[in-house]
């Protein structure tokens, strides 16, 4: 009984079998989700029913999570054929690449978690002195007052039936009745801030946290939407006659001119900033090099026999280029998607610190480091941070990308 | 060559024309357009009429363009709306800072990626070369604007060495002409250290796998037969003929040199083209945006421009047939 149950704990199967890398991080998976679940029950129980699409999101991708280690453990049969050069399971050989993936995937899975792994909310503005500016580690003390509210102290102090606590600077002594209740437990809470807080003692932790799925969702989105207008683009000019694939080209010259930032602030100039807005902007700035791939992939296929076949079969040029032609420029797109995901993040984190990115009632990366500029000298951390993490993302894309490129040049 | 040059230069003019319209359509066409800038609820609606007679947005807009596009060829730019001083004079005083710290940045890009990237060449497939283009990689995916916040607060809070922001000291004595250097000097090397760090990447690849293609020629294999040390040979015959896609790269990498600038500058209040621009949209004032960002595409136009005509001078296999000098 006792060894039946240990077969199907989530990587068990794979180990035995000798994948002692997958069963690790299945294992790692597995567990991790559970204590998600024992950890946060209140919160992501109700809501798999309803509650606000994020938190139904993040509880669903958890549930997901959770199946997936089981079932990933499953289909590790024994002695399955190592992969060749060049195939797709190439990806996981390489150990840059091996990394990467796991980054990036790592960073999807926590944007996607972001709302059951949030400690704090992360627009809650702090009480004065004594939650701003915060230093990474620091813990602040919350005294419940007997006639409601709080407040928010830097230390405190019992001496008797007095309470001295300290915000900023000052010492401020109150008498011991006013605060609800009786024991310590009653009045007293402390607030841990692991990665310190801003200049208003908004939470910085929570706050990256937050702007993970949208600065992940507006880079992974507008580069997807970039990489399919290309194609289209790409397509329509390589199957059109000369005159509309030469205007076409000038289209994409004429893009390719301006430096990118510029175009994107002359349209931002006049529409206000939104998610979606930022969104359709680094789309419609970012399609020229996928066009160009496309176009190109077409030019080298078309006088190839099996498109002269699929047109001697009755297909039309429409036909012809979704069915014949795109797939096989579906790979080249795939590394340039990859790759494009990097740079998208960065001009996103660069509209963002400008102020024309994302509003400001949503969090992201850029504009984090932009509520930093206020505080810059005092707090380090608020600048810091989230430039780390954006660099990282952006790292592990673009080296998924490069290994993406790798494998399929094997091929 | 003369006649190459000129035929090369007019096939610019075309791409000009696209650009200028590009950014009249933007400014135009898509919703928030960009005439009802000019409405503010400080401004009666009268006001408002005869504000869009003064710029003459009560037109059709074949006519605006029409006339718009030949003000803009005879070199009358419209008004600044936050400012009411012609656009030109807004623009042209920061055009020099842009230029000098996007320069020097090139300049430095190009020296230091040439230098790493022939390094990494060199050592191909070896620990240095593993370092470098990991190097490269990291510079890649650091956003530049983190890049310089960080430096400031490196350089300039912490050990307090350099001056954080902008051209020049504000309390500078009426000094001379060297104390005058020496302080603008200490201004620009944060900034250009930022920029040229973050287009320093593109250089190191493109250098390290042009120089590569060209070591695996037959040429070098026989000058490396003849005995020549590996440096010379990578430094003096190899970069020879690796200059080429080089030159290319000066002109392709210009879009990205000048959409870094204007982060660069907003950072460090760096009084250039993109600081203006920067001001100019919070200010909502359209006819400057639309003016730098011309401008911008243009030097990027001329810069290819430049780039190809460099090539064509260098190497007389690029020339077109039929105008060899």
């Amino acid at each position: 009984m006792m060894r039946r149950a240990l077969t199907r704990l989530p990587g068990f199967r794979a180990w035995t079998t000798g994948h002692h890398g997958l069963a690790l991080s299945l294992a790692a998976l597995g567990v991790s989700q559970i204590l998600l679940w024992t950890w946060r029950w209140e919160m992501l129980a109700p809501a798999l029913l309803s509650g606000p699409p994020q938190e139904s999101l993040a509880a669903w991708t958890s549930l997901a999570l959770l199946g997936l280690a089981l079932l990933g453990d499953r289909t590790a049969a024994p002695g399955r054929a190592a992969a060749g050069p060049g195939s797709w399971r190439g990806l996981t050989r390489d150990g840059v690449t091996r990394i990467s993936l796991l980054a990036s995937c790592g960073y999807l899975v926590v944007a996607l978690l972001a709302p059951a792994l949030m400690l704090q909310d992360p627009n809650r503005i702090g009480d004065g002195a004594a939650t701003q500016n915060l230093p990474p580690g620091a813990t602040v003390h919350l005294l419940l007052r007997q006639q409601g509210g709080t407040v928010a102290a830097a230390a405190v102090d019992l001496q008797g039936d007095k309470i001295r606590f300290r915000r900023g600077a000052s010492w401020i002594s109150i008498p011991r009745a006013d605060l609800l209740g009786t024991r310590p437990a009653d009045w007293h809470r402390v607030r841990h801030h692991w990665l310190g807080t801003d200049h208003l003692g908004r939470d910085l932790l929570s706050r990256l946290l937050a702007a993970a799925p949208i600065s992940l969702g507006i880079g992974l989105s507008a580069a997807l939407l970039a990489v399919l207008l290309g194609a289209l683009v790409g397509g329509v000019a390589g199957m059109a006659g000369r005159r509309l694939d030469a205007l076409l080209m000038r289209l994409t010259d004429t893009f390719l001119a301006f430096p990118r930032l510029f175009l994107v602030l002359l349209v931002l100039a006049v529409i206000p900033g939104s998610l979606v807005a930022a969104t359709l902007v680094l789309a419609a700035t970012g399609w020229m090099a996928p066009a160009r791939l496309v176009r190109a992939q077409i030019f080298s296929l078309r006088d190839e026999p099996f498109v002269h076949a699929a047109r001697a079969a009755g297909r039309g040029r429409t036909g012809i280029l979704v069915r014949h032609l795109l797939p096989h420029a579906v790979a080249p797109l795939l590394v340039a998607a990859s790759l494009r995901i990097g740079e998208t993040m960065l001009v996103e984190a660069g509209l963002s610190y400008l102020g024309l990115g994302v509003p400001p009632p949503h969090a992201s990366w850029g504009n984090i480091i932009a509520s930093a500029r206020p505080a810059l000298a005092q707090a380090w951390w608020v600048a810091t941070f989230p430039g780390m993490l954006l660099a990282g993302a952006v790292l592990s894309f673009n080296l998924l990308g490069d290994g993406l490129r790798r494998v399929l040049a094997r091929r | 060559m003369g006649g190459y040059i000129v035929r090369r230069l007019l096939a610019g003019i075309p791409l000009l024309w696209l650009i200028w319209t590009l950014v009249f359509v933007v400014g135009h066409l898509i919703p928030g357009r960009g005439e009802d800038l000019y409405a503010s609820p400080q401004i009666s609606h009268q006001d408002q009429e005869r504000l869009k007679q003064v710029y003459g947005l009560d037109r059709p807009l074949p006519v605006q363009y029409t006339r718009q596009l030949l003000a803009t060829l005879r070199g009358t730019l419209p008004l600044s709306t936050s400012r009411g001083r012609p656009v030109s004079e807004i623009i042209a005083p920061a055009v020099g800072p842009t230029l000098l710290l996007a320069g020097a940045a090139l300049l430095l890009q190009f020296t230091l990626g040439i230098i790493l990237g022939g390094l990494a060449a060199w050592r191909c497939g070896r620990v240095l070369d593993h370092a470098i283009s990991g190097l490269a990689l990291a510079l890649y995916s650091i956003p530049a604007f983190w890049l310089g916040i960080i430096m400031i607060l490196l350089f300039s809070l912490r050990l307090a060495w350099l001056p954080p922001s902008h051209l020049s000291s504000l309390n500078m004595p009426t000094a001379s002409l060297l104390g005058h250097v020496r302080d603008v000097g200490s201004h620009m090397v944060l900034p250009v250290a930022t920029l040229t760090l973050a287009g320093l990447a593109v250089v190191i690849r493109h250098a390290r796998s042009s120089l590569l293609e060209v070591l695996a020629h037959e040429n070098l294999m026989a000058a490396r037969a003849r005995g020549l040390p590996e440096w010379r040979l990578l430094f003096r015959h190899g970069l020879r003929q690796a200059i080429l896609p080089l030159i290319t790269l000066l002109g392709l990498a210009l879009p990205a040199l000048l959409s870094g600038a204007l982060l660069v500058e907003v950072v460090f209040s760096w009084p250039g083209l993109g600081q203006t621009t920067y001001q100019a949209i919070l200010a909502r004032d359209y006819p400057v945006v639309q003016a730098a960002t011309l401008l911008t595409a243009s030097m990027v136009v001329l810069g290819n421009l430049a780039a190809d005509m460099a090539i064509s001078l260098a190497d007389p296999r690029a020339r077109p047939v039929g105008t060899g000098s």
